[in-house]
């Protein structure tokens, strides 16, 4: 039997052309791999009853309370509790970077499709939302099995572009989903670092529960240029030439201060921070899609 | 800025190559699209000022890394003196040059002279790689000998260093051709002079220029000396390794390193003109003259078919006139050359050549041997005073004259046959009347029968004999025994006024004895001993002398009748020409100064002997005036170095002298130098040209040194040219090419410390040093920079650090 790990390496995800194919297998094979999991199994149990209502579905009245007391009662179930689950996708420019299997927006995606699988196996509701320096495209919460198809194919048909603008966008998805759900943020967060901060913010302010998946690609995180090369800005208009080993190491240190000021702020926002290597297996990102949810449930 | 290797310094282009590689890498750029421009661009702002001086730095010291690489390859040569300001150290180079004739040695590598000079262009020229300053001295062995020669009155060298040490020391400012000289960054100027120079034509040691050099190295105590020997290293210069080893141990040891640089690697074949002599004849002209032709093989293997080229020379002729361009100003004529077909090494082998010359006149015979590896003791040359007739002055006992007969009558035959020379006879009175001058007219004297001299006659001959002159003296039959009883009295004592104290008979006479006559005896009466009046009979294998009947004869006293170098009577030798056949001396040869007295104790008559009438005495007649009159026969060949002098008559020329010398090792154009001749005496003009004289300009002492024919032109009273030659050759020592073996060289000089090396190590030796000490401080220079570079590159984060 083959290591069902073998299934989450982005090398073999991207020998996977379809959206839906790729999330069944990283969720299944993801899902095989864990025994007893902590994070699933007792959705569909029953909790208590209570009294029948007008309005309520008939196919859950228990009978054999009503033969026996002749009163209606409706069985109470776990999946009465059901979880709304919004995927906001970084569509901007910066996220089609990526020398590796996948760039940082691909990597996203998937993370997106499978976790979009994942909840709606659960039977929760899913959300998708694709935005750049506005929002793209949005799809409401739904638990139905069709919906799926509508969010892999939005995650296909979308196109990096444009800059990032977190604090408009953010804004925008609060009216768009007033509810409290569980808020899933795929990005590179590559713009104006106070409004990603302050976008995160605004989110975590409605009440959402955050999880915020911060995708980097290995050259980002570890600049690994030797030759001279000229930089061109993917969102920016700037461009250097310079030889890249001597502003590595001034790079690397910039870049980690941001690094620790995002994680820094959502520490206080108490926002779940995932730093998501686009070489490194997806299973890190469902395991903590599965503990976020988890939070989320108890505290409901 | 000079490099020993100029051509490396091209090199010095590679220093641009480190920033021909950065330019290439800027232009050889990749585009990348990037998203994290921001965090880029904020390294870029922190860095970029540190970054480019980083960058500059590292390219700086790249070129730098590249230039001082350079510069180690091409070995740069620096005048710089900071060095030596730091160390403070004065490093005296004495290089005693051996510039004798030996040291024209060829071999591939041109002469050993020139390997010498390129060593010492090896010490100037390294010597400025080396920490301290430098100081340089150089001084010729020929300069030297010279020097010390004309210090010590021309007297050989002395075995007495430290008596001499005081009165040669001064001479080195005269004598060296450069003394405590700084050496410049660039020593080509300062060693021009000495570059300049050629081999000399002399036989000269090192010991001379070792004294010459001692006080210097005793005076300096604070410098470090080093003392350089280039020499050839023959066996013929260690052969008063004694003498060497005491002039060597009076060099100080503390501070003092001694170095003998060989400058000849291995030794070669080599021939050698030993001599080019008259023999001991009548040479007069129109006379036929046998030169002497010696040649020894100085290699190690035999040598065939050597041709000898021979060359005469004649001056007889009125009309010539000095020719600087020309060999000779004489009439040059090839003789037919002196074949020798086989000559075993070390042998010595003479040919005879036989010249004649018409006319009277200083004529000139030359032998040249074929080209070998050592070409100064290739030629030699003699040199022929001819006069028109050889005069010869018999004295005669009897007034008639009859006992002159004989030899008259052998000398001057009359007829066709020209013996050359012209026979005057005259009774003993005439040697007491005349003066010395009228005797010295005369190349011999022959006297016959007289039975006293007066004492000025006595007087005269001797001076005459100890000046050159040569006499013969013959007993008569009429002589008593009172007349050899005042033979014994007054001719054995030395002459009161004459400088010479040698007496001119070193025997007494008993008197008259029989020979006895031995029945069955086959022994001849008179047997000819090796001497040159019976140099013709040589080799027969019959004695020529067997008709010869010796009736009576002289018996001396035993006392004096010791053998020659005993040392018991140093001053008078003599040796036996002819022994009778009892064993007793017949004719005897005594040298008295620079002339010769035969004795015959016979007289030719009847009652004593008949050999006058044997056809031997002819023979031994003319060889016997031809022998007597050699020894006041001017130079016929000297060796080169040997003063030249010509005395002439104040009546008969005027004082101006000039002397066309040639060239120094035969190549170049000839000199001709101006003397202005000195009065000696009331009649008599000297003009001289040697090294006690003080005629130290480079071009008379450049003469001195040389070997060739010396062409001194006259001028007589009416107005014609007189010419007069003097020959001097390279001493055929200076053709033995053996060399002495380092073992040999480290038994004589026990005790020295010294060092050994070849011209070739040194120049390789010392450039090494040199270039090991300059190359030890860029080398050092070089792996700071290195390091430097790579703590650049490394700070300047060009290398990936470790990934976390």
């Amino acid at each position: 039997m083959p290591d069902s790990k073998e299934y989450l390496h982005p090398e073999a995800i991207r020998r996977i052309a379809s959206m839906e194919l790729r999330a069944r297998n990283i969720v299944e094979g993801f899902l095989s791999g864990m025994h007893r999991s902590p994070y699933f199994g007792q959705s569909v149990e029953f909790v208590q009853h209570r009294q029948y209502v007008p309005g309520d579905d008939l196919r859950h009245i228990d009978w054999k309370v009503w033969g026996r007391q002749d009163r209606l009662y409706i069985k109470q179930y776990e999946e009465d509790t059901s979880l709304r689950c919004t995927l906001l996708l970084d569509g901007s420019a910066s996220m089609s970077y990526g020398r590796g299997s996948l760039n940082k927006f691909d990597y996203a995606a998937t993370i997106c499709a499978c976790l979009a699988y994942l909840t709606l196996r659960q039977q929760d509701a899913v959300g998708l939302t694709v935005f750049d320096q506005k929002i793209q495209s949005r799809l409401p919460w739904r638990s139905s099995r069709s919906h799926l198809q509508s969010i892999f194919r939005s995650l296909q048909q979308t196109t990096p572009k444009d800059k990032t603008n977190l604090t408009k966008v953010f804004r925008e998805i609060n009216e768009t989903y007033p509810k409290r759900s569980l808020m899933v943020i795929a990005s590179d967060f590559l713009g104006s670092e106070a409004e990603t901060l302050k976008g995160l913010s605004a989110l975590k302010r409605s009440g959402h529960d955050i999880l915020v998946f911060h995708i980097m690609d290995d050259d980002e995180l570890d600049f690994p240029f030797n030759d001279p090369t000229r930089f061109e800005g993917m969102e920016t208009p700037d461009a250097l030439t310079c030889n890249p080993r001597a502003l590595r190491e001034g790079y690397l240190e910039s870049l980690q201060r941001f690094l620790d000021r995002v994680r820094h702020a959502c520490a206080s926002y108490q926002i779940d921070y995932q730093l998501i290597r686009t070489s490194r297996h997806m299973d890190a990102a469902l395991t903590a899609y599965l503990t976020s949810r988890m939070a989320h449930m108890r505290k409901k | 800025m000079q490099f020993v290797f100029q051509p490396l310094a091209w090199g010095f282009l590679l220093v641009l190559l480190p920033l021909l590689i950065h330019l290439i890498n800027l232009v050889r750029q990749r585009r990348t699209q990037w998203a994290a421009m921001e965090f880029l661009m904020e390294s870029y702002r922190k860095l970029r000022r540190w970054v480019w001086l980083k960058q500059a730095l590292l390219i700086a010291s790249r070129m730098l890394a590249v230039a001082i690489a350079v510069a180690m390859l091409a070995q740069w040569v620096s005048g710089s003196r900071w060095l030596a300001m730091i160390s403070q150290s004065t490093t005296h180079h004495y290089v005693i040059l051996d510039d004798s004739a030996s040291m024209s040695d060829t071999s591939s590598k041109g002469t050993a002279y020139q390997s010498a000079l390129s060593a010492v262009q090896s010490i100037a020229t390294n010597a400025n790689t080396q920490d301290g300053s430098h100081l340089l001295t150089v001084i010729r062995a020929s300069r030297a000998s010279l020097a010390s020669a004309k210090s010590k009155g021309g007297k050989p060298s002395s075995p007495d260093v430290d008596a001499s040490k005081t009165a040669i020391a001064p001479q080195a400012d005269t004598i060296a051709e450069l003394l405590s000289r700084t050496i410049p960054a660039d020593p080509t100027s300062l060693l021009s002079k000495i570059n300049s120079t050629t081999p000399s034509s002399l036989d000269s040691g090192l010991g001379d220029s070792i004294e010459l050099i001692s006080p210097l190295l005793q005076q300096a105590t604070s410098e470090k000396a080093i003392v350089y020997l280039m020499s050839d290293f023959r066996t013929k210069d260690w052969s008063n390794p004694a003498l060497l080893k005491q002039q060597l141990q009076s060099i100080p040891n503390a501070s003092v390193e001694l170095q003998l640089i060989d400058c000849v690697p291995e030794r070669h074949e080599n021939l050698t003109l030993v001599s080019v002599l008259p023999q001991q004849e009548v040479l007069a002209a129109g006379v036929p003259a046998m030169i002497n032709i010696a040649v020894r093989n100085n290699g190690i293997a035999p040598v065939r078919n050597v041709t000898v080229r021979v060359n005469s020379v004649d001056y007889g002729s009125r009309q010539l006139e000095p020719m600087p361009t020309a060999p000779f100003s004489g009439l040059l004529t090839e003789l037919p050359p002196v074949l020798i077909d086989r000559i075993e090494p070390g042998e010595l082998i003479t040919r005879h050549v036989q010249v004649l010359f018409p006319k009277s006149g200083s004529h000139v015979v030359e032998a040249i041997l074929p080209p070998d590896s050592l070409n100064a003791d290739n030629s030699a040359r003699c040199i022929l005073d001819l006069q028109d007739g050889l005069r010869v002055l018999l004295i005669d006992g009897d007034s008639a004259g009859k006992h002159s007969f004989f030899f008259e009558s052998a000398l001057n035959p009359g007829g066709n046959a020209k013996t050359g020379l012209v026979m005057s006879r005259e009774g003993a009175e005439f040697l007491r009347d005349s003066d010395l001058a009228a005797i010295q007219y005369y190349a011999c004297i022959i006297m016959q029968a007289v039975p006293s001299l007066d004492p000025r006659a006595l007087e005269n001959l001797h001076k005459y004999v100890s000046q050159g002159g040569g006499l013969a003296v013959f007993f008569g039959e009429q002589m008593s025994m009172a007349d050899y009883l005042r033979y014994n009295l007054i001719w054995t004592k030395p002459i009161a006024a004459a400088e010479n104290t040698t007496p001119l008979v070193p025997f007494t006479i008993k008197g008259p004895v029989d020979l006895a006559q031995v029945a069955g005896d086959t022994k001849p009466d008179l047997i000819a001993d090796n001497h040159p009046i019976f140099e013709p009979f040589f080799g027969l294998s019959n004695s020529p002398f067997s008709r010869v009947r010796i009736r009576r004869y002289l018996e001396l006293d035993k006392e004096l009748g010791e053998a020659p170098g005993n040392g018991k009577n140093i001053g008078s030798r003599w040796k036996q020409v002819a022994t009778l056949r009892n064993g007793q001396p017949l004719i005897l040869d005594h040298s008295i100064g620079q002339g010769r007295v035969l004795f015959g104790l016979t007289a030719f008559d009847r009652q004593w002997t008949d050999w006058a009438q044997d056809p031997t005495f002819v023979v031994a007649a003319l060889k016997m005036v031809g022998y007597l009159s050699s020894f006041r026969a001017p130079d016929a060949a000297r060796f080169a170095g040997t003063p030249m002098r010509w005395d002439f008559s104040s009546q008969e020329m005027l004082p101006e002298v000039q002397v066309l010398c040639p060239p120094p090792s035969g190549i170049g154009a000839k000199a001709l130098l101006s003397l202005n001749a000195s009065p000696a005496g009331e009649t008599a003009f000297q003009a001289s040209l040697n090294a006690q004289a003080n005629q130290d300009t480079d071009e008379s002492i450049r003469a001195i040194m040389s070997a060739g024919n010396f062409e001194w032109w006259g001028t007589s009273i009416q107005g014609e040219r007189i010419v007069k030659n003097m020959a001097r050759n390279v001493p055929p020592v200076e053709g033995e090419t053996e060399k002495i073996a380092l073992i040999d060289l480290n038994r004589t000089l026990n005790g020295v410390k010294f060092t050994y090396k070849s011209s070739e190590s040194l120049g390789a030796n010392t450039a090494l040093a040199g270039f090991a000490n300059r190359n030890m401080l860029l080398m050092a220079l070089l792996l700071a920079l290195l390091l430097f570079e790579q703590w650049l590159a490394w700070s300047a984060s060009y290398h990936l650090p470790v990934r976390r």
